[in-house]
């Protein structure tokens, strides 16, 4: 037995494996211990710095974090089994943790996962050599600036791992001994290899960015493996390590945290497990570990993701089912064929192709060698507003569904072509003229150094350093897509109850005076998200038309523009410009997140929704589409929990799904803490994609949260 | 055939994932019935009226003038319905809604095997109801999701006729059968029926070799005598395929479905065993050398 319970949606409770040191290190880091220090110390004064106008900006950053690694605050926690800490709070704001004037002057960079590899096996000394003998002869006076950025960012990391040798040198001669060889040197052994993973990422984090860590079992699992065998470590004994790392990752979190669209995480995502290019799956002990690890605490702040295939070990998804049984949607899988699939088209190369990561959320990338963001798109919003004209009064006629496809369609390549166009000739221009250099933002040396491409070139990873440039639009609200073409086409054609313009009129006025019709619409016409291959019919075309309207900017260059779906929480503020909808809901009702069907319309069961979000050629989705799917803890007790939630797994990748978040949340558990936020400071939900404690959440999303999970506030029943 | 419900994403009706189907109509009348809407053979009306927005479109449409709105009050009159459907019709919400739909037996099959990809090696069907060995069609359905390849389940309370069970039961991976007493008075009193034709059905299946579960739902007061368990033990003793006893609660949320059917609610809290009650019966028949699932 433990002191310490860290709360599942579960009736049986999780396991308790580690130590009580650990346990209790785990707690007060998820309760906020860390975090709340954390903010207390935002940024470092860089004023000190002298003629400080006369420095270009990579040199006012590397200048700024040489400071900032001497006088930023050092943490070491009783019972840490690896040592560094991010402890400047700029950086939990997505902020460069310097400042002049009392102000911070840059942002830092999120929504990637780099190569933490090249630190492991070749350490800082390594690292600096490689990059010091690369040749410049070629380098243009912005690209050795960049050049000499790297080795300064090396040196500055240098002195910050020298303070934490000195620091450990009293107290802790374990940490002590293994700083004196990682991450200088390469990493022999398995705790050196995750000491010097820890710090690398700790580094990053130190000067605000939030890089994810990607597949970690590929990094760590061969040092491990070769531990084990010449008997220097135990399982146990590495489940410690691990765990140790998985805990300080929680030193973000703070006690009293602002509420909003959650705060629990930082993008720092994890992903296991998956085949080589062999063909191979390449399971080991550490993808076991880490998910035993989350299975015991509950951590939530490295999302993760498990990459499914016919080869995944029968014992490791059994495994997967019991961390997901527990809840918060800590972990979520991809269907790996899907994935591959949807790479190959783009063109990657087949030895990228077998390292895809994510962007923290799930969005997929080449991991370390790709910049990435996406561009959010409300496509409702275009069907409502650009074809409809609901808003305007300005209704068109249109005389059956294919013309309002058609119409429908053009205006998705109008937009897409418009956005992708704007991007390339605002960003780009410079590239236009001849340069090499797209854009500049802000310097991101520390970035630089762990994506290939960038020190070879000489430029960041804003500038267009990495292989690939990458910005995703993202088709939001498509099941509410696929829902009002569905109304639409029922209510105007099939069952010729009114004309488009009528409908149109009734949307205008909020369905006021329609309520019974209205009704009609949300219950009694058929929905995407139940196995309905007629309803699901509407989904596939509108995911189809979406994939066709980029097809001219998907490989486009220098900047690639490939799409996938998602909402993440953006249903929440687009409440505000959508009007009512043709499936009856009224304006400001919460419509779907993701590639989920609309809250309150699915009503068959898990299985039918995967169903239906498997209509669609979901390999022409190449950055991504997430499911969300929510299941009560009743519904998963015992060992037929487990094979339920197997066989949903299984069923999901036999059909083509791309990523699926399986969440487990009981009503009575959310309510409670709604009532009593303080004690469930560490119930963490994933809503739409990424996962947040729920306290954090304010009311409208709150609610949204309590919907999914059947909960009909009064107002509504 | 007459299905009341086709369920998905069932754990607790056999192995693994499981798709339901619940049959329409049985034999007996349990006084604690957990699905009185499965009673009945024929199609039957239900309102829901948590459901009802109180439009009135049933109002208007209903020829028999059985459906009442006003401020205070939302009933449907079940002795004036005569089962038209028109108000399941005209409701936009699903709170009119009829129970009881038409299928053949290879619409069933099909609708179950939409959900065959997740059924993995464990899961598979589970024919409830209701007494399904009570539906017509049930001969030509069993054999045919046999063939598809499908993990077949019964749950049955042997109340049918033993020349179709006979029929059935080479395409049947398991059944889990009912027993709800064994004090042949008792059960009469309880589920209207005496046991005597029950008991030679579970004998046939067992001489058919027949892989059986037994069940046994705990009724406080009614089902949790320390002689009942007993003779269950022997029960258990006298056949040959059977894995072991399997002890069910009672709950009372039957009782909304009758309140929905327009009948008196049937849910009675005092009826819910204590875990007392559940211990002992375990004891019981532990200390006869009986497997037991909880
Ligand atoms: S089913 Fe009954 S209540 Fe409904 S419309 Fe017909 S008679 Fe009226
Ligand atoms: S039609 Fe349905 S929603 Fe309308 S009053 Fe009748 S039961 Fe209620």
């Amino acid at each position: 037995m433990s002191e310490y319970i860290f709360p599942s949606a579960y009736k049986e409770g999780r396991p308790v494996r580690l130590c009580e040191a650990t346990r209790k290190f785990a707690m007060e880091s998820l309760q906020g211990k860390y975090g709340t220090e954390t903010a207390l110390y935002p940024f470092v004064h860089v004023d000190c710095i002298e003629s400080w106008d006369d420095l270009n900006d990579h040199q006012k950053y590397t200048a700024s974090l040489d400071v900032l690694v001497r006088e930023c605050p050092l943490r070491i926690c009783e019972g840490e089994r690896v040592c560094g800490a991010a402890t400047l709070g700029a950086g939990i704001r997505h902020q460069y943790p310097a400042a002049r004037g009392g102000r911070v002057f840059w942002p830092s960079v999120s929504h990637l996962t780099v190569d933490f590899g090249v630190l492991v096996r070749e350490g800082i000394l390594g690292m600096r050599e490689c990059i010091a003998n690369l040749p410049t002869e070629s380098f243009d006076e912005v690209a050795m600036t960049r050049h000499h950025a790297l080795l300064a960012t090396l040196d500055a990391m240098q002195v910050w791992h020298g303070r934490y040798i000195e620091a450990t040198k009293e107290r802790y001669p374990q940490l002590h001994e293994l700083l004196l060889r990682v991450p200088l040197y390469p990493a022999k052994s398995f705790t050196e290899a995750v000491q010097s993973l820890w710090f690398g990422f700790a580094f990053l984090r130190l000067g605000g960015n939030w890089p994810g860590i990607g597949c970690i079992d590929r990094l760590l699992g061969p040092y491990l493996k070769r531990d084990l065998a010449e008997g220097k470590i135990t399982m146990d004994e590495a489940r410690e390590v691990l765990a140790s790392m998985f805990i300080k990752g929680c030193e973000w979190i703070e006690t009293d945290t602002a509420r909003g669209s959650g705060d629990a995480q930082h993008y720092q995502n994890i992903v296991l497990g998956g085949t080589d290019e062999n063909g191979c799956d390449v399971t080991n002990e550490v993808s076991y570990l880490c998910l035993e690890i989350v299975e015991e605490l509950g951590i939530s702040d490295f999302p993760i993701s498990v990459r499914l295939n016919k080869q995944t070990p029968k014992e490791f998804l059994r495994l997967l089912a019991r961390v997901m049984r527990h809840g918060g949607g800590v972990v979520a899988v991809y269907n790996e064929d899907t994935v591959y699939s949807a790479l190959r088209a783009q063109g990657y190369p087949e030895a990228d192709i077998h390292d895809f990561a994510n962007d923290g959320c799930w969005e997929v990338q080449i991991p370390g060698k790709t910049y990435f963001s996406y561009m959010p798109m409300d496509f409702l919003h275009l069907l409502l507003q650009d074809v409809l004209h609901v808003a305007e009064g300005e209704f068109v006629d249109f005389s059956d569904m294919d013309a309002l496809k058609a119409a429908y369609a053009e205006r998705m390549k109008q937009h897409i072509e418009g956005t992708c166009e704007a991007v390339l000739s605002g960003t780009v221009p410079a590239w236009r003229e001849g340069s090499d250099v797209f854009r500049l933002a802000f310097p991101t040396p520390m970035i630089d150094l762990f994506e290939h491409g960038c020190a070879e070139s000489g430029r960041g990873y804003l500038e267009g350093g990495t292989p690939y440039v990458v910005i995703s639009p993202h088709m939001g609200g498509v099941g509410d897509v696929a829902n009002a073409l569905c109304a639409i086409d029922h209510l105007c054609f099939i069952e010729k109850r009114m004309s488009v313009p009528a409908l149109c009129e009734i949307l205008r006025n909020d369905w006021n005076g329609q309520e019974q019709l209205a009704l009609y619409a949300k219950h009694k016409l058929p929905h995407y998200g139940n196995g309905d291959a007629a309803a699901d019919a509407y989904y596939a075309w509108a995911v189809d038309a979406f994939a066709d309207a980029c097809a001219k900017y998907a490989k486009s260059y220098p900047i690639a523009f490939p799409p996938g779906i998602s909402t993440f929480g953006r249903q929440i503020e687009w409440m505000a410009h959508r009007t009512a909808v043709p499936h009856g809901y009224r304006r400001g009702e919460i419509l779907a997140g993701n590639t989920s069907p609309t809250p309150g319309t699915d009503t068959a069961g898990a299985t039918a929704t995967v169903r239906s979000y498997c209509a669609s050629d979901l390999s022409r989705m190449t950055t991504g589409a997430a499911l969300d799917i929510k299941l009560y803890p009743g519904t998963l007790e015992g060992e037929n929990g487990l094979c339920a939630l197997e066989g949903l797994m299984q069923g999901f990748c036999a059909l083509g799904g791309y990523f699926m978040q399986v969440d487990v949340l009981d009503v009575q558990t959310l309510l409670d803490a709604r009532e009593h936020p303080e004690q469930y400071k560490t119930l963490s939900v994933r809503v739409s994609g990424w996962n947040a404690r729920f306290v954090t959440l304010d009311d409208a999303w709150q609610r949204m949260v309590l919907e999914r999970a059947g909960y009909l506030p009064e107002e509504q029943a | 055939m007459r299905v009341a419900d086709i369920q998905r994403f069932c754990t607790h009706d056999g192995p693994g994932l499981r798709t339901t189907v619940f049959f329409k109509g049985c034999p007996l009348r349990c006084v604690w019935c957990h699905n009185p809407e499965t009673q009945k053979f024929e199609s039957e009306m239900m309102l829901h009226t948590a459901l009802c927005a109180g439009c009135g479109a049933c109002v208007e449409i209903c020829p028999a003038g059985a459906q009442i709105l006003t401020q205070t009050d939302r009933y449907r009159k079940v002795e004036l319905c005569v089962g038209c459907g028109a108000c399941a019709g005209a409701c936009p919400t699903e709170a009119c809604r009829a129970v009881g739909r038409e299928m053949t037996p290879e619409q069933v099959a099909d609708a179950v095997c939409e959900d065959a990809v997740f059924y993995a090696t464990e899961g598979g069907v589970t024919l409830s109801g209701g007494e399904p060995l009570c539906t017509d069609g049930i001969e030509q359905l069993v054999p045919l999701l046999k063939k598809r390849g499908l993990h077949v389940l019964v749950e049955t309370a042997g109340a049918c006729e033993s020349a179709r069970l006979a029929r059935v039961a080479p395409y049947v991976d398991e059944f889990y059968f009912d027993i709800k007493h064994t004090d042949p008075q008792k059960h009469r009193e309880l589920t209207g029926a005496l046991p005597d034709a029950i008991l030679h059905n579970l004998a046939l299946l067992d001489s058919l070799g027949a892989r059986i579960r037994l069940r046994c739902l705990l009724v406080n007061g009614l089902t949790t005598e320390k002689e009942h368990f007993e003779r269950v033990a022997a029960l258990y003793h006298s056949l040959v395929h059977c894995t072991g006893v399997q002890l069910l609660r009672y709950h009372p949320m039957g009782g909304s479905k009758a309140a929905a059917l327009g009948l008196a609610d049937s849910g009675r809290r005092e009826w819910i065993p204590t875990e007392e009650q559940i211990r002992r019966a375990a004891q019981i028949l532990t200390e006869h050398k009986v497997p037991i699932f909880l």
